[in-house]
């Protein structure tokens, strides 16, 4: 025996160490999306997801931060050394207790982030829940001295909306790589970032919207099921729970992925847009500690503002039509299959559950 | 080979089609001095849309005057069905179409708008066929229907070339009365500038909701009832009853003062389940149901109608029952449940207290009704149901 491992090639060796420190890796991602899609299945399993798609966010920031090397400078106090402490005790910690910790991570920064979404979120979809139940109560009752009342809530929803998710993405990839809850609302810095990603980031709603569109099927389409499925209405309780079943896991496999990407988007948009922010508004960023290192001059003249505030208004009248996709989608999929909390969550912009 | 009567009608259709074109077609011949002396008829059109569960099921009904009185009086047929044919839609209009022509796909698209279907009958309805062989006026050929369903202001009459508007229906309805208030509103001397500009608007919009015009033709017996429900309820629209509610007003109201021979009475509002409340349906059920307990009680309490008149109350549509869904109670989408529907005959010269427990094809009503009312419904596509008669 020892004289067989002394005949291996040591080349060989750390190639087949590689092998298998690579399959172990890709069995761990493969149980990690598993555990992710299931846990999609349930609303308070669902802020586990939302919490590790955060950690991603900060990890894939981070990561772009330090590949663009654009010259920032944070100091040591506003960096979330906190997780960078707890990450090396958990390296000195057993395999079970790191699971438990991270499970903990994850559900701890899920709660912040599905409470920060729903405190940005809630105002229109409230107003969506109300305006739909109250208009048609009023319709059913035949209140015409109350018609408008429905609708004009509904509408003030829409708008309320189009402002709100243009700021979801970037608040959330803020939250993230400040690791605080609260930084959801540093409203002037993530307005700030959202102007400096330019273009990219009216191509992220554009992705966002389209990458709504299953959704929207998952949604409507159990309303055709006698079509697809022949024979389904002499399905059996337990048959069209299976199909159910499927339905769910298909979605939920769906949204992994989907939010996996649109985050990871958000994610390295924030790094990029990060330097200019910074350049162009120092003083606001010196609340979360950057400053720009030496002298870089600021890119772009001033003598081109008024190209850059034409930009600016075209792509956010840009961005109100695009998510006016989205929020269209969501509308036209509680005609065909009413739930009343599909107005309450969306998996793009509050929790990644799928029913 | 086995010739059915859907097919049979349906060459014979296209057959009477071709010879028309070269004026060749035989006009049966009718005889409209003949008075009518059969029962009167009252159809409840039970929609729009609703699922057998809710209704007829004894356990599980909201609508327990239908369910456990009417029934014992004559026959309910538990199996009718809006058959699986291409271009059949499970919806209101159509439903409605299918009850009046006996005959499916029996209308044409008159410029149906998103959200507005505008069908015309291109079959003779039933209000056709019994003025054409009666001489019958025409405010006692009544349609009744809802306010929020313009679209079917056009099923008084059809676009068949030997029947159509010389037998028209009358027609109650909120969108009636809006423009015989206005027309009234607008001849009157004491009008200001700015509220005769506000009445032209509201006319413009409610005749520009019928391209054919007639609700501006309203016989003076129609008249004379809305002069008296706006003696009533004023002008407002805030005082009238609402909703399926009104229908059974003016259902109630008809029978009283225009005398109808033949009524249809169009409830809707069970269909506001499709945008999530279920409590809606189950409550419009209820609301027809207590509509068709006043109804019966003021023919009950009439005694020209008392043992005089035949019900047949009827679905339009059923609705889905797609357990996959939080509110199963569609039924745009050709699913089984949405063709599944019932109905109810009762009155004179009907069977008490059957089950008719045979398939039904929701067709075979207009010649049921035409066989009770003494006419023949040559168009219709259905049988006529003799188990249900004595």
């Amino acid at each position: 025996m020892m004289s067989r491992v002394a005949s291996l090639d040591p080349d060989k060796m750390r190639l087949h160490a590689s092998l298998l420190a690579r399959s172990g890796r890709g069995i761990g991602k493969l149980v990690r999306f598993i555990a992710a899609v299931l846990a999609c299945l349930t609303p308070v399993t669902a802020l586990f997801v939302l919490g590790a798609l955060q950690q991603l966010m900060r990890r894939v920031g981070t990561q772009q931060i330090e590949k663009l090397g654009d010259h920032l400078i944070r100091r040591p106090h506003a960096d979330p050394t906190a997780d960078v402490l707890s990450a090396s005790d958990r390296l000195r910690s057993g395999r079970l207790k790191r699971a438990i910790d991270t499970l903990r991570q994850y559900f701890v920064e899920g709660c912040q982030a599905a409470f920060s979404l729903a405190i940005a979120t809630l105002p229109f979809s409230l107003l969506w829940l109300f305006s739909w139940w109250a208009g048609w109560e009023n319709s059913f009752n035949k209140g015409y001295e109350q018609s408008w009342v429905g609708p004009s809530l509904g509408l003030l929803g829409v708008f309320v909306a189009l402002n709100v998710l243009i700021y979801v993405p970037m608040g959330l990839a803020h939250q993230a790589m400040e690791h605080r809850w609260q930084s959801f609302f540093h409203i002037r810095r993530v307005v700030s970032l959202i102007d400096c990603a330019g273009w990219r980031y009216v191509a992220l709603a554009g992705l966002t919207a389209v990458a709504g569109l299953p959704l929207f099927a998952a949604q409507g389409l159990p309303v055709f099921i006698e079509n697809i499925r022949p024979g389904f209405e002499h399905f059996t309780a337990e048959q069209v729970k299976e199909v159910a079943g499927q339905f769910k896991l298909l979605a939920a496999i769906y949204v992994v992925v989907a939010l996996v990407i649109l985050r990871w988007l958000a994610a390295r948009l924030y790094a990029r847009a990060l330097g200019p922010a910074v350049r162009r508004h120092a003083q606001l960023w010196a609340a979360s500690g950057y400053e720009v290192r030496g002298s870089e001059p600021m890119r772009g003249a001033a003598g081109r503002s008024w190209m850059r505030q034409i930009g600016r208004i075209v792509r956010i009248g840009l961005l109100w039509v695009i998510l006016f996709g989205l929020v269209a989608q969501i509308f036209v999929a509680q005609f065909l299959n009413y739930q009343w909390w599909n107005w309450l969550t969306h998996p793009f912009y509050l929790l990644p559950w799928v029913r | 080979m086995a010739v059915t009567r859907r097919a049979f009608n349906g060459g014979l259709a296209t057959t009477t089609a071709l010879a028309g074109g070269f004026g060749l077609t035989a006009t049966p011949i009718v005889s409209r001095s003949r008075i009518y002396r059969g029962p009167n008829v009252i159809i409840v059109r039970f929609g729009g849309g609703v699922r057998r569960l809710e209704t007829i099921d004894a356990k599980a009904t909201y609508a327990p005057f239908l369910r456990h009185t009417l029934v014992k009086r004559g026959v309910l047929i538990p199996n009718v069905t809006i058959a699986q044919l291409d271009g059949v839609n499970t919806s209101h209009a159509e439903g409605t179409l299918n009850i009046l022509t006996g005959r499916y796909r029996g209308y044409r698209d008159a410029g149906s708008r998103v959200g507005a279907d505008h069908l015309e009958p291109t079959e003779p309805t039933l209000f056709e066929y019994f003025r054409r062989t009666f001489n019958v006026p025409r405010h006692q050929a009544l349609l009744i229907n809802g306010e929020d369903r313009p679209q079917e202001e056009f099923f008084t009459y059809g676009v068949h070339r030997h029947y159509g508007i010389k037998y028209r229906s009358e027609m109650l309805s909120l969108h009636r009365f809006k423009l015989y208030k206005l027309q009234k509103i607008l001849a009157g001397p004491s009008l200001t500038d700015q509220a005769r500009i506000a009445a032209e608007k509201e006319f413009k919009k409610l005749r520009d909701l019928d391209y054919r015009g007639s609700g501006l033709r309203q016989s003076a017996k129609i008249n004379a009832f809305w002069d008296r429900w706006m003696a009533h309820y004023g002008q407002t629209g805030l005082v009238n009853p609402r909703g399926d509610r009104l229908l059974t007003a003016l259902g109630v109201r008809a029978v009283k003062e225009l005398r109808p021979k033949l009524m249809m009475i169009n409830y809707q509002d069970p269909d506001y389940v499709h945008w999530g409340n279920a409590s809606h349906y189950t409550r419009a059920i209820s609301v027809i149901d207590q509509g068709l307990l006043q109804l019966v009680a003021a023919v009950d309490a009439d005694p020209e109608y008392r043992d005089n008149t035949v019900f047949v109350v009827v679905p339009d549509c059923g609705r889905d029952a797609n357990p996959l869904m939080g509110i199963p109670f569609q039924h745009h989408f050709n699913s089984k449940s949405a063709h599944e529907i019932w109905a109810l005959v009762f009155g004179p010269g009907i069977v008490n207290g059957k089950v008719l427990d045979k398939p039904v094809d929701q067709t075979a009503l207009a010649p049921t009704l035409g066989a009770v009312m003494g006419f023949k419904t040559p168009a219709s596509e259905g049988d006529v149901l003799e188990e249900v008669f004595v």
